[in-house]
């Protein structure tokens, strides 16, 4: 953390003046500006934990004082609760079906050279690189044309689809940084392809499929636009917000909010720890 | 694959015949013919990507052959899968299951095969490399040399008819390395199985192995004891790669009794018959290459001229450059008639070192020369890189 | 952990691809892949085909509101692309979105180098703070960027106490410079983080092995630092770019009817006023000038390669 270490470089003699200036700010400003973008980026993070203690009347928006009923009672507003349900329960069957089936694509496109794989990888890319109001509505346009009654499961569907390929990717970046050599060497221990991949490829393999399943289950509760598009009367928790924004959040938002602010750094920091405790051995 | 082609629990020598493999239009193993006696300590050396890992991986099962067959004893494993084959492979990078401990590596393999005495056999095998005490750490707690070792463990533990190593000791520094070298030896004395090395040092191959394949190009081009090897390489691949050789362009001129003789704008020089490689024509006339190590040739300091050794084997020039390397100097001399011989020469007394410049008299006796074919490049395997393992 | 952690391992893969070695039985890979697909298929490729099928489409004469049939009426494209209350927010969406994104790449670009250079033992803690907002429900924290710049709220406070506004005149919220904020903001965290992965890859030995031939600071970081930077930068722009030109949450909760984005169209041309072909032609379009500005992006920028 200290700054720039001065290290007598033939050069040191005829510094430029940009230079000079560079290592001015390298030292000093940079580190402003870090505190300076760091606030920026949690400032509504902060906001939106404070007034979770906000004794809101009809609406959150401005501070009326310090209470902690809304954490007593986080139900307490309707549809807070309900919709948050209902983001849960999206949430896991999402990640668990996009999980499973990004997964098995991945390990084709590390493992397998085939026909096609460029164009597999295209259409991995492609709902990445696609804005998600062309992904929600053309998702739309299909429900419509085949008359499908929107709600729960049209929102599974859509967040399934989304999720996939951000699987795909996570996973594919663990498996490609496995070494080949691993699975090939426990066949050459007599182990077949089944073993080989239950015993070797899967357990070092887990690391990145549960980041993957993380990464699947924050996209799919978060999602909105995706999701307001084929959600019909069916209310996730970001669309309960976005709905009653208008007419005043409840401040049991804030709390569910917080909560989940704080349970996923836990999660987070644990990982850390965990990771950290397991290399120092 | 059916059942009958598991062959895990055959015995015998290795045959390889005919064996091929293409990548494309490129040939990596050309028609490899190979017997390996069982028990013997075999080492097949060669550059980058001269096809020694490609053969070594086919006999591993990680590879399928394009064409020919491998047999262990009277079982044809040509197509079996890598894990019934009687065969276990200490890879380059050892390939130790970083999330298994040492010793769940080493019994990785007889668990698999249900073997009914895992703790003994891997407390067995890891008193073998003497690393009883990391059992329950996890590879990436141990040293590169430590490793090394556990994947031998992990291998041999298996008791396979044949165990390949594959550049085992590239990873490791040159001490470890010769130490390693040592250890290698005397595992493979002790537990009697066939050992394939596959190396691009020559040092190691020759220091270890019983037998040495030099291999180039998907080719084997000599194979042989490694004193056979060096003595009497068969061509300007081996010589050069193998150690250095002065391999000099030279004419037929004549026989006397059993010699060959021959001349080249240095003078005249003999060679004995035996010492000419198969299949070279010494008919008057034909042009060849004599060889002779740097470390053969005996330099004196040129005071008279004229005053030659009555044997006929020397030549004269001058010193170009010496490198004091400590147990010897090496010399460059540039040779009346053009050519550049390199010289060894042991350090007997201090400080008699010639200096560039000197005219000096080289000599060697002609039982130590070889003769290879005229044709050959006299610097094939010499510029080779040989830093590139692959 | 995060999306943009996730969108820079796509980057890193592009870039060093990965040994692939050969396997028997042909029909494996499609088997296993076989479901993904297929769901993308129907759920991703499909819908295009619909959305694209719909654009064409007109209402059916005397029908009821949101009856279409499919006439292949390519006029749908002219009718709205000359229509100026879609080609404003069309065009308004691009102009947001490119500022939105300089605006992330001036701060996203020092963070990240802080944090891979000089944040020395802290820069795990860093990088959770980067992606921490994630952990919040974005609705909220744009919400919660309206209550910051809101009148009342502690920006406009200090800025008329510093004289920059007078009593009466304006405020931030509702406002242009608000979407742009809130844009900015939501996607700065996809921009440091590819930045950040590609800089943490820059050995620092380069650096000093450029000061050591004579290209000290500044220039070292020009020619070394910097483009060796480059691919994190381009992957970061782009993952600004494409959803902040299409989102329509910032612009509807921090702007007025004088910021609506083409999101905003979209959207209620296909929920309020059941004008699908209408809403499919702007979707169609919006995707079609997102793929032509990348396109000219990436090729000016020369790492054809990244897509």
């Amino acid at each position: 953390m200290s700054a720039v270490v001065e290290s007598p470089t033939p050069a040191q003699r005829t510094l430029s003046a940009p230079t000079r200036v560079w290592r001015w700010f390298g030292s000093n400003v940079l580190r402003l500006y870090a505190v300076i973008a760091f606030a920026y980026l949690l400032l509504p993070v902060v906001y939106t934990f404070a007034f979770s203690f906000n004794d809101a009347g009809k609406s959150n928006l401005v501070w009326r004082g310090f209470t902690l009923d809304n954490w007593l009672n986080p139900c307490g507003a309707p549809e807070v609760c309900g919709s948050l349900v209902n983001s849960l329960a999206i949430g896991l069957i999402a990640t668990a079906v996009a999980t499973a089936l990004g997964t098995l694509i991945a390990l084709s496109l590390v493992r397998y050279r085939f026909r096609g794989r460029a164009s597999t990888n295209l259409l991995i890319f492609l709902p990445m690189a696609t804005p998600e109001v062309v992904l929600g509505s053309s998702l739309l346009a299909l429900f419509l044309n085949l008359f499908v009654p929107l709600g729960f499961w049209t929102i599974v569907v859509a967040h399934i689809m989304f999720c996939i390929s951000f699987v795909v990717v996570t996973v594919k970046a663990r498996l490609a940084s496995l070494d080949p050599r691993l699975e090939q060497a426990a066949m050459d221990l007599y182990a077949n392809e089944r073993e080989a991949f239950r015993r070797i490829t899967l357990p070092l393999l887990a690391p990145g499929i549960a980041a993957a399943a993380l990464l699947a289950f924050s996209l799919s509760f978060d999602d909105f636009i995706i999701t307001n598009f084929n959600s019909g009367q069916v209310n996730t928790f970001p669309k309960f917000v976005y709905v009653s924004a208008n007419r005043g959040i409840p401040p049991q938002a804030n709390v569910i909010a917080s909560a989940m602010f704080i349970i996923s750094l836990a999660i987070v920091l644990i990982a850390q720890l965990v990771g950290r405790a397991r290399r120092k051995g | 694959m059916a059942r009958s082609s598991d062959v895990t629990q055959v015995d015998g020598d290795l045959t390889i015949t005919h064996l091929t493999k293409r990548f494309g239009d490129f040939t990596a193993v050309d028609d490899l013919d190979l017997n390996v006696p069982q028990g013997s300590f075999f080492a097949l050396l060669g550059p980058s990507g001269c096809g020694k890992t490609t053969t070594l991986r086919m006999v591993a099962g990680l590879e399928e052959p394009t064409a020919g067959s491998i047999a262990i004893g009277d079982a044809d494993i040509t197509f079996s899968r890598p894990y019934q084959r009687p065969v276990n492979t200490v890879f380059q990078n050892y390939a130790l299951f970083p999330h298994l401990d040492i010793y769940e590596n080493v019994a990785f393999g007889l668990r698999r095969r249900k073997d009914g005495d895992v703790d003994r056999k891997v407390k067995e095998a890891l008193e073998l490399v003497e690393l009883q005490h990391v059992m329950r750490r996890k590879p990436g707690q141990l040293s590169g040399g430590q490793q090394q070792r556990i994947a031998l463990a992990r291998a041999i533990v298996n008791r396979p008819a044949v165990l390949l190593l594959d550049e085992p000791l590239g990873a490791l520094d040159l001490k470890l390395r010769r130490q390693m070298q040592l250890e290698l030896k005397r595992i493979q004395t002790e537990v009697g199985i066939t050992f394939i090395h596959v190396t691009h040092d020559q040092e190691e191959a020759m220091t270890m192995a019983d037998t040495v394949a030099v291999m180039n190009a998907g080719v084997i081009e000599q194979m042989g004891s490694p004193i056979d090897l060096y003595e009497s390489p068969n061509t300007a691949f081996v010589a050069n790669f193998l150690g250095q050789s002065n391999l000099l362009p030279a004419t037929v001129t004549g026989a006397d009794g059993d010699d060959v003789l021959l001349s080249d704008a240095d003078g005249a020089f003999r060679v004995p018959r035996a010492r000419v490689a198969p299949g070279v024509d010494v008919g008057t006339g034909r042009r060849v290459l004599v060889g002779v190590r740097p470390e053969k040739i005996h330099a004196e300091l040129l005071t008279v001229a004229g005053d030659a050794p009555s044997h006929g084997n020397f030549v004269e020039g001058t010193v170009a450059s010496a490198l004091f390397t400590g147990v010897s100097t090496q010399y460059e001399v540039a040779t009346r008639g053009g050519d550049v011989i390199g010289v060894f020469v042991q350090n007997l007394r201090p400080g008699a070192v010639f200096d560039p410049g000197t005219a000096v008299r080289l000599s060697w006796d002609a039982g130590f020369a070889f003769i290879l074919d005229g044709s050959e490049d006299p610097n094939a395997g010499a510029l080779l890189d040989d830093e590139a393992a692959d | 952990m995060s999306i943009a952690a996730a969108l820079g391992d796509v980057q890193r893969d592009n870039l060093q691809g990965s040994p692939q070695p050969q396997r028997r039985g042909h029909f494996v890979p499609y088997l296993l892949m076989l479901p993904g697909l297929l769901w993308l298929g129907v759920f991703f490729v499909v819908p295009l085909v619909t959305l694209f099928m719909m654009s064409l489409q007109t209402a059916v004469p005397g029908g009821e509101i949101g009856e279409y049939e499919q006439t292949f009426h390519f006029a749908n494209y002219v009718d709205v692309l000359t229509d100026p209350s879609y080609y404003t927010p069309l065009f308004r969406s691009f102009i947001y979105a490119a500022c939105a994104t300089v605006l992330a790449l001036l701060i996203g670009y020092p963070l990240a180098y802080f944090i891979a250079f000089k944040s020395g033992r802290f820069r795990n803690l860093f990088l959770i703070m980067v992606i921490a907002p994630f952990f919040v429900s974005f609705i909220l924290r744009t919400i919660a960027w309206r209550q910051i710049l809101a009148d009342e709220g502690p920006v406009v406070a200090a800025m008329k106490w510093a004289g920059f506004f007078s009593d009466g005149i304006g405020g931030i919220y509702p406002s242009a410079i608000a979407v742009v904020l809130g844009l900015t903001y939501n996607f700065l965290p996809f921009m440091t983080l590819p930045i950040y992965a590609s800089l943490e890859r820059v050995d620092p030995k380069l650096v000093e092995a450029a000061g050591d031939l004579y290209a000290p600071g500044f220039t070292g970081f020009r020619k070394v630092t910097l483009p060796l930077s480059m691919p994190g930068v381009v992957a970061g722009t782009l993952l600004t770019f494409i959803p902040a030109t299409g989102d329509y949450v910032n612009a509807a909760l921090l702007g007025n009817s004088k910021n609506t984005m083409i999101g905003n169209r979209i959207d209620y041309a296909f929920l309020n006023t059941n004008d699908y072909p209408t809403a499919a032609v702007l979707s169609f379009v919006l995707m079609a000038c997102i793929l032509a500005v990348v396109l000219v992006y990436v090729r000016r920028v020369g790492t054809e390669d990244l897509l």
